[in-house]
């Protein structure tokens, strides 16, 4: 479903006129980003008692770091992202007429960008790079790689090389850090808990699409509705079983839809008084290569900055960027496009961050959960490789090519370009250089992953 | 006879004996065995069904009977009749309707967990309409027999690009979810993923609109030999298929799949073993493997208690066949999107995240909405109509007649004593305390689970 978030309405005169009448932190919060608010983990506790934890805990440290991710689904392809110009007759050998062409080169390191990732506010992820605040990783990976989609995006999600571990990196960070009952130092944008911040106990949140967040009943009045959600509550919480179950499941998110009913409903019908736009059914009915992915992104990375703004704790936020980077076939003009919207969703992202005096607490790892085959298929495209490309953005970023190409002439027997910085070394790096973490508390293989400098 | 042999024929027929033993069939059996292999049961159907035993029961559910594969004419909402071809809407209101009024229900459930098996993203919903009456076609039949008609299916084929795959540069994409996804699991190496990436050459999809000709030519598939799963052969595609289907990893990954479609209970590994020799037995065939799970003990486990969680589209399909009120209004098909499902519209190849993932919270405030319209007066559903209820009901008057309103589910002990609980305090006023019992009954937990 698209990520039309009910907070993308709220002007900057409601928000003014919300500040200056007075009403609550909590309140401006729920009244533009309740809607769809979903609760992981926080056991007992109604909504409105978290969020005001969520405001004296982040009043109590207003200027920890943060770490936001950025997911490209299907592996993207690293060639065509960050141009080999200094092996560009093998690039040309191994990409055909698939290839990128007139790429503009990169100051300096003798590599070349894809115009798509020069375009966006001031130039892009290409003028964030020159202004010093991007590292490229290229052939980031993990050896041996497992070319499986799912196998894979579950192994950078965990942090882990096995099928074992349930929680995500992220999650664990968050265990470790102790950050207390705020379900904001961790959230993840869009429908469902992103497995990079399932927890082993840290309650975290979700934020999803439009979604009206009351529990209508037009038949009853105000008594009758309050009776009757009360025996609501009785059944839901007569509805138990083991962890994980469907039952425990059913029970736990009837409580919560009626936490978000309680507490938020008074605001989004002030809000809705105010004529926020609601949104259309057939909107949610989109097919393939609906919607345009790149507001969508936007949208998401505009939450971000106003939970950031709004100063409740989030400490790591993750979203996935939408459309496809599985690019087995039509990849010139599925990369155009699909670069195109990261790069302007991303530098919109940092500047709004850096226009609201936010931009040296947060840095951004972009990532996707493999690189592609040397060689183009015959289909205009390439299948699964190794071997891809993550950047990190951000004022904080020590700026530059943070690792090593991997040489075109070296590919493996399976034809996969080598991997030449694994992806917990760089999360190792992060936990530590940025988030003051012991990367072991986090990672089982910390020890042996190495350390990359990348924090200026 | 020697002795070993006699002992091992003993043996044998004791453990025949043990699966004789009659499992305990009631109305509470019936009812489960209605909600998972199918969209519930109407009360004149459980009552039916109770009274024909499990055998009969799930005889019917197979083989069907003599009967329309439909009751009744189709929807037509809001007046219009539908068109599954022409509009993506129309098609999610056009399936909603035929789960609605299926007389062959186990077949439609099967064929829309066949749809999250295989999953499919397409633009043009002509081509998944196809592709859903091939599921519902062979949904019950042999399992190689469906993979090989799903390989060459115009929709997959360009969803995962195998139409477009030939012998200079085989096409990995199909083949991988082919092994991963569809039908083995694990098992296989990266060396076989090429290998039959190789084996697979030669399907084309030719056209401008659907519906596109798909034709295998030998000349753009590569001969071979291939080694697969360490048999080196000339394969073509579907000797491919059934190479992966005789795999020992493959029964079990089936089974598996299958039953964590019916059963919330784990699959232990006796059990396991024994359903793997049925389906293998079977000639690998989907409906004695289903008979044996639609007949296991495990899949009558907690009937007091169900803990399989109804998907959005199982859920809107059962509430609107149990209820009677059928697939009467458009705007079903945008509710059933904002509790997360929209049928022809997976969110990957991987289909939908089943069970618990279902309930967040803003799922199940969407379900309730959706079922605050029914109690709407005005358009069609259950309102509460004048005269039914007064001052005079009683509150288990009350709540018998809006159990019987919403179609007489199952509901549990704690629930019935909270609703005449509520329905005692909101009774002086009549008419509102019905539609909250029916509201609750529909929307509840007990409606969320089966």
């Amino acid at each position: 479903m698209p990520a039309c978030n009910d907070f993308h309405h709220t002007s900057e005169a409601q928000r003014r006129r919300f500040l200056a009448e007075g009403v609550t932190r909590r309140q401006v919060l729920l009244g533009g980003l309740g809607a769809g608010l979903a609760l992981y983990g926080t056991g007992g506790r109604s909504t409105a008692s978290l969020l005001d934890g969520a405001a004296t805990a982040a009043a109590a440290s207003p200027d920890e770091p943060v770490l936001v991710t950025v997911f490209l689904p299907g592996g993207c392809d690293l060639l065509d992202a960050l141009v080999p110009l200094h092996q560009e007759g093998r690039y040309a050998d191994l990409r055909g007429g698939t290839r990128v062409v007139g790429a503009p080169k990169l100051g300096g390191t003798g590599l070349g960008i894809h115009p798509s990732l020069a375009e966006g506010a001031d130039g892009g992820v290409r003028g964030l790079f020159e202004r010093g605040q991007v590292a490229f990783l290229p052939g980031i990976d993990y050896a041996a790689p497992d070319l499986s989609h799912f196998h894979s995006r579950h192994f950078w999600e965990s942090g882990v090389i096995t099928g074992k571990l349930a929680t995500g990196w992220l999650g664990r960070w968050l265990d470790a850090a102790r950050l207390g009952d705020n379900p904001f130092q961790g959230v993840s944008v869009g429908y469902g808990l992103s497995p990079l911040l399932r927890t082993a106990g840290a309650p975290v949140a979700s934020l999803a699409g439009v979604m009206h967040a009351d529990l209508p009943m037009w038949t009853q009045d105000a008594d009758s509705r309050a009776a009757s959600l009360e025996a609501l509550a009785a059944m839901a919480s007569a509805t138990n079983g083991k962890r994980g179950s469907g039952r425990a499941a059913v029970g736990r998110g009837l409580r919560l839809a009626m936490d978000v009913d309680r507490t938020i409903a008074p605001v989004a019908a002030a809000q809705k008084a105010q004529g926020a736009p609601p949104p259309t059914l057939s909107s949610l009915l989109t097919g393939v290569g609906g919607a345009s992915s790149g507001a969508a992104l936007s949208r998401d990375l505009d939450a971000v900055v106003e939970l950031l703004r709004l100063g409740v704790g989030v400490r790591t936020a993750v979203v996935t960027a939408p459309g496809d980077f599985d690019t087995h076939d039509g990849q010139q003009g599925r990369l155009r496009t699909q670069l195109a919207d990261v790069s302007k969703a991303v530098s919109k992202f940092q500047a709004d961050l850096a226009s609201s005096g936010l931009a040296d607490r947060v840095v951004t790892l972009v990532w996707s959960e493999f690189g592609r085959r040397a060689k183009a298929n015959m289909s205009g495209g390439t299948d699964h490789g190794a071997g891809g490309l993550a950047w990190l953005q951000g004022p904080r970023v020590r700026g530059g090519i943070a690792t090593d190409y991997p040489d075109l002439t070296a590919v493996d027997r399976l034809g996969n370009l080598q991997v030449t910085v694994d992806f917990r070394r760089v999360y190792a790096s992060l936990l530590e250089g940025w988030l003051a973490t012991d990367a072991g508390a986090v990672l089982p293989d910390a020890a042996t992953v190495g350390r990359l400098q990348l924090i200026a | 006879m020697a002795p070993a042999t006699a002992a091992r024929t003993a043996a044998r027929r004791k453990r025949a004996k043990k699966r004789r033993t009659p499992l305990p069939w009631t109305e509470a059996h019936a009812r489960r065995l209605l909600d998972r292999a199918g969209f519930g049961a109407r009360p004149q159907d459980l009552a039916r069904f109770t009274k024909l035993g499990r055998a009969a029961t799930v005889a019917w559910l197979i083989d069907g009977d003599d009967g329309p594969e439909f009751d009744g004419p189709p929807a037509a909402p809001d007046g219009k009749a539908l068109d599954p071809r022409g509009d993506r809407k129309d098609a999610v209101l056009w399936w909603l309707d035929r789960m609605v009024r299926s007389r062959r229900p186990l077949r439609d459930r099967m064929a829309l967990n066949w749809h999250g098996h295989f999953a499919t993203k397409h633009h043009e919903i002509p081509l998944l309409v196809d592709q859903h009456e091939l599921l519902r076609a062979r949904a019950l039949g042999s399992f190689p027999d469906l993979l090989k008609a799903i390989t060459a299916d115009p929709a997959m084929l360009i969803f995962l690009n195998l139409g477009n795959s030939q012998k200079e540069e085989p096409n990995e994409n199909f083949p991988r979810e082919m092994l991963e996804l569809f039908a083995l699991g694990s098992g296989y190496t990266e060396d076989d993923v090429r290998a039959v990436s190789r084996a697979m050459t030669g399907y084309r999809i030719r056209g401008t609109d659907p519906p596109y000709a798909v034709s295998f030519e030998p000349a753009r598939h590569d001969p071979g030999p291939h080694t697969i799963l360490g048999a080196t052969a000339p394969f073509v595609p579907e000797l491919v298929v059934d190479h992966v289907c005789g795999r020992r990893e493959h029964g079990f990954f089936l089974v598996a799949t299958l039953w964590s479609w019916f059963v919330t209970r784990p699959l232990d590994r006796t059990t396991h073993r024994a359903l793997v020799r049925t389906y293998r037995r079977g000639g690998l065939r989907i409906a004695p493997l289903l008979r044996a799970i639609l007949g296991h003990p495990l899949f009558y486990a907690d009937l007091e208690k169900p803990d399989l969680v109804r998907s959005p589209v199982v859920f809107l399909a059962t509430t609107l066949r149990v209820t009677g009120v059928g697939v009467t209004r458009r705007e079903w098909a945008g509710h059933v999107a904002m509790m997360g499902q929209v049928p022809f519209d997976p969110p990957s190849v991987a289909g939908w995240d089943e069970g618990p993932a279902w309930a967040t919270s803003g799922a199940m405030r969407q379900r309730f909405a959706a079922m605050n319209l029914l109690l709407q007066g005005g358009k069609p559903g259950i309102p509460v109509r004048a005269g039914e209820v007064s001052a005079a009901t009683t509150a288990e008057q009350h709540l018998a007649l809006a159990l019987t309103a919403v179609g007489s589910p199952r509901i549990s002990a704690a629930t019935r004593a909270t609703l005449l609980g509520l329905a005692a305090r909101l009774q002086p006023k009549p008419t509102q305390c019905q539609a909250a019992l029916r509201h609750l009954l529909l929307a509840g937990p007990d409606a969320q689970l089966h």
